[in-house]
């Protein structure tokens, strides 16, 4: 095959899975574009649509091509379960914290859906074989599988009519009204509770009919689930976030990019490229591909970038950390309680035989480690991230590689964590220049990407070499683990104890406003992001270094970015001990919830989770106001008694 | 016409109404004076259903508002122009029209209150296509007008209206006030920051000050109070110069 016809021919598949991508954004799109809703479980959305026109199939014989109706029927359902169930109560509530909240119960749901549909269906690979499988034709000399012409053609029919429906109903003008300006809309008498009610279900529905496209045309596994909530994310970030048109031409640009760069990059690194085109549109088109600049009021704030810290470098008193705080929190009754529990921990290897015990306090340790990682930048700082795997993950890798290869395993740690905070420059610094989800993002594709690659690259297992397994004992792995946690914990109190610490906290209660009293915000929460994500990927080492029998992709699933997410919300976002004893309970509650009812706990946890941010509807920073309150109450209450007496 | 009895609305835990009573009678030009976070803007949110009263009523015709959905108000015939017009900014002028007359009753009658709609505001029609979002500030403020003209409304809420617009709009914006309400009897409440402009236009007058209702009168009356003068109208630092 020539150059020309090669390219040709990555052109058509990149065609082919371009219309998909749109398909599956507009959905997306519409949901956040109307309700401002980040529906990050859009991909397991689909992925459910997938099985369920896969069971229709092998049950009842019916064609994928003909189920799309009863397949999006049902997703509309779904959705109007899900609305009703999770997420009308946010609608309440301002953009920001709709914004927040919609990413985290969404998060949860697509751990609860895919971790379901594995129980239900199994994790392994399936599709469907119809007659027409297989079957191409030649155009121009190109070979074009009929699944796709059907796809393509379904999808553009899909898409025209969705146009039409938002262009030229009643209704359909009525959701774009409410889109751009939901007070406006109430007060002609739209009524916006109805609104957002069918909008999330047809954005369902429209994921539904993506995945029925995508039975036929592709083999599908639970795991898509990720992978398509991320391309739906970065193709409505291409368009333009908040913007319901332009998604399905976003979604084109992606699949032929993809799809072109393949010829020259190779299949395993094809998920770089939309990470490489979210990046390069966060550095220099944040406001999407197609929209002109300038052009209409924007009413998405969220778009802009934040320019507004120009005159915030002047004061520059003794920054970083501050020793007299440590000094002055360790009070000699506080100062006794800590010794005696790091005294404690010291010791207990010597008195505890138990090697199930010893790993499950290494386990404790580094959860504690991670969870406090994250609390530094979404507790204190305001950043959520939901990629923390992939700094945990990258650290590992990282510390695993060189270890291997005969590096001093400190030396080794230390390249872990370095490598994380390097990873986090690469989305953190165009990302963090806006304001926005664009971090959130950001980092789940950061996480989810980062986790493909390493399962195509390094698909297998590392054992130990022999020279090392004879050495390989628990008590200096407890030992490195506890130190991992002290230097976490340490470095988070004085961090947030610092100037810059008070700064973080600011930005995340306001930005604007710190901005405006001289805080420099934007490196306020680079520091954060630099400091989190080093100690992140060192606790990846450390793991790393625990484990003898080492798959190098578990560490980049997307659990490990969910677990902090979950223990640092439960525990008590930005404050340091609410998330150290989360973790205690957490680590003693999964313990006991994998030996009694094993594969459930995922969705057991996750659900718990959403229960939790929903019961804690002011978000996070009314969640963290309300801890901090009572913590003070209790903290001034203590300090009167004292002077008392 | 409208009964606004003893009121008392909050932000969260910050009360930014404190017992207030108003009565707008029917077909007059009333308005609500005062100046910058004197609370104006939030009795007309809490008219219009956007937010919830803690105490006291609201009544239309004797129906009972505060008890009702904020969309199903602009079906009793009370419509809002928003401060800051708050178009739908990506739609076109047409659209724009097209969604004030949402509700059943005003969406039969929708050709005509265009064709209405376009002989107050001949700008409007040159421009019916092109996105709301680009036009001028003072047609952005003509299609806000126009689009809750399109719900046939009997009582026009209309919030600052002049704010940021050229001293000749504002004086052709007051102009259209003043006919539609004469023409087609619409009543009108104004709330507005520019004191002496609101109180020439207006038959009735209510002065907000930090949440309370402080004076109510005839407008000419209120317009040459001693209060009016030397709280709003600057004539007192010249009295006492005298």
């Amino acid at each position: 095959m020539s150059f020309v016809e090669s390219i040709g021919q990555s052109l058509i598949y990149g065609i082919l899975v371009g219309t998909l991508y749109g398909l599956a954004a507009s959905g997306l799109s519409l949901v956040f574009g109307v309700m401002r809703y980040l529906n990050v479980a859009h991909g397991a959305l689909l992925m459910i649509g997938t099985y369920l026109a896969f069971s229709i199939f092998s049950r009842y014989h019916i064609d994928p091509l003909l189920s799309i109706p009863i397949v999006m029927f049902f997703l509309f359902l779904i959705g109007m379960f899900l609305y009703k169930l999770m997420f009308s109560s946010l609608a309440k509530y301002p953009v920001g914290i709709r914004i927040d909240n919609s990413l985290l119960i969404s998060f949860g749901l697509m751990l609860v859906l895919e971790s379901l549909a594995t129980i239900i269906w199994s994790p392994d690979e399936r599709n469907i074989t119809t007659p027409y499988s297989g079957m191409t034709f030649s155009f121009l000399g190109l070979r074009i599988p009929y699944v796709g012409l059907f796809g393509v053609v379904l999808t553009t029919v899909l898409i025209f009519a969705l146009h039409l429906f938002l262009n030229k109903t009643y209704f359909g003008k009525s959701i774009r009204a409410a889109s751009q300006d939901w007070e406006s809309a109430l007060t002609v008498g739209i009524n916006i509770e109805q609104t957002y009610f069918f909008s999330f279900a047809i954005g369902i529905a429209l994921a539904g009919a993506a995945g029925s496209i995508l039975s036929f045309s592709y083999a599908f596994s639970p795991a898509i689930s990720e992978g398509w909530s991320i391309k739906a994310l970065i193709v409505i970030t291409l368009a333009g976030l908040g913007r319901i048109g332009g998604v399905f031409a976003a979604g084109l640009v992606l699949g032929v990019i993809e799809a072109v760069s393949v010829y020259f990059i190779g299949a395993s690194y094809q998920q770089v490229v939309g990470l490489v085109l979210f990046i390069l549109l966060l550095m220099f088109r944040p406001q999407g591909l197609f929209t002109r600049k300038g052009g209409g009021a924007s009413s998405s704030a969220e778009n802009l970038p934040s320019a507004s810290y120009t005159f915030s470098q002047k004061i520059s008193i003794s920054e970083g950390f501050s020793f007299n705080a440590l000094k002055e929190a360790i009070t000699e009754k506080r100062f006794f309680i800590i010794g005696i529990l790091i005294v404690a921990c010291c010791l207990l290897p010597l008195i505890i035989r138990s090697d199930y015990l010893i790993n499950l306090f290494i386990l404790l340790f580094l959860y504690i480690s991670i969870t406090q990682s994250w609390n530094i930048l979404g507790g204190y700082t305001g950043l959520i991230s939901i990629g923390q795997s992939a700094f945990f993950g990258i650290g590992a890798l990282s510390t695993r590689l060189l270890w291997m290869s005969g590096a001093p395993i400190f030396l080794a740690l230390l390249a872990g964590g370095v490598s994380a905070a390097v990873l986090a420059a690469m989305i953190g610094l165009p990302s963090l220049r806006l304001r926005g989800v664009y971090f959130a993002i950001g980092t789940l594709g950061l996480a989810i990407i980062t986790g493909v690659i390493v399962h195509n690259v390094f698909p297998g297992v590392s054992f130990l070499p022999a020279k090392y397994l004879a050495s390989f004992t628990l008590t200096p792995r407890y030992y490195v683990a506890l130190v991992l946690m002290l230097v976490t914990i340490g470095a988070a109190y004085l961090l947030v104890n610092s100037r810059l610490g008070l700064g973080m906290i600011a930005v995340k209660e306001d930005e604007i406003a710190a901005a405006a009293t001289g805080i420099n915000t934007f490196k306020c929460k680079v520091l954060a992001l630099a400091v989190s994500t080093f100690l992140a990927g060192l606790a990846g080492g450390v793991y790393a270094f625990y484990s003898a029998v080492y798959y190098y992709f578990v560490p980049f699933e997307l659990i490990w970015s969910f677990e902090p997410v979950l223990i640092v919300i439960i525990g008590g976002a930005g404050t340091i001990i609410g998330p150290i004893l989360g973790t205690i309970g957490y680590v003693a509650l999964k313990e006991l919830f994998t030996v009694t009812i094993g594969r459930f706990s995922v969705p057991i946890f996750a659900i718990l989770f959403i229960i939790t941010v929903l019961s804690l509807p002011g978000g996070l920073v009314e969640a963290t106001g309300k801890i901090r309150n009572w913590l003070g109450s209790y903290k001034i209450k203590k300090g009167g008694m004292q002077n008392v007496t | 016409m409208l009964e606004i009895d003893q009121i008392d609305v909050f932000y969260g835990d910050l009360q930014a109404l404190w017992n207030v009573s108003l009565t707008v009678q029917d077909g007059e030009i009333a308005a609500l004076v005062g100046s910058n976070g004197a609370g104006k803007s939030t009795l007309l949110k809490t008219i219009c259903g956007l937010l919830r009263l803690t105490h006291g009523s609201i009544r239309f015709n004797g129906l009972q508002l505060d008890k009702t959905p904020a969309h199903q108000i602009v079906q009793l015939g009370i419509c809002v122009v928003h401060e800051g017009r708050r178009l739908f900014s990506e739609m076109s002028v047409l659209e724009n029209l097209e969604m004030g007359a949402f509700n059943a009753k005003a969406r039969k009658k929708k050709s005509e209150m265009t064709a209405w709609v376009y002989e107050i505001f001949p700008r409007l029609k040159d421009r019916k296509n092109q996105t709301a979002g680009t036009l001028s500030g003072g047609e952005q403020q003509m299609l806000a007008i126009g689009r809750a003209l399109m719900s046939q409304p009997k009582l026009l809420l209309m919030d600052e209206v002049s704010l940021g617009l050229a001293p000749i709009l504002v004086r052709h914006i007051y102009e259209v006030v003043k006919e539609i309400n004469r023409s087609k009897q619409i009543t009108i409440f104004l709330v507005e920051q520019n004191v002496r402009l609101a109180l020439e236009v207006a038959d009735s007058g209510y002065i907000i000050e930090t949440g309370s209702i402080v004076g109510h009168d005839k407008a000419n009356l209120l317009l040459r109070s001693d209060h009016v003068k030397e709280s709003y109208l600057g004539f007192g630092q010249m009295q006492r110069e005298k």
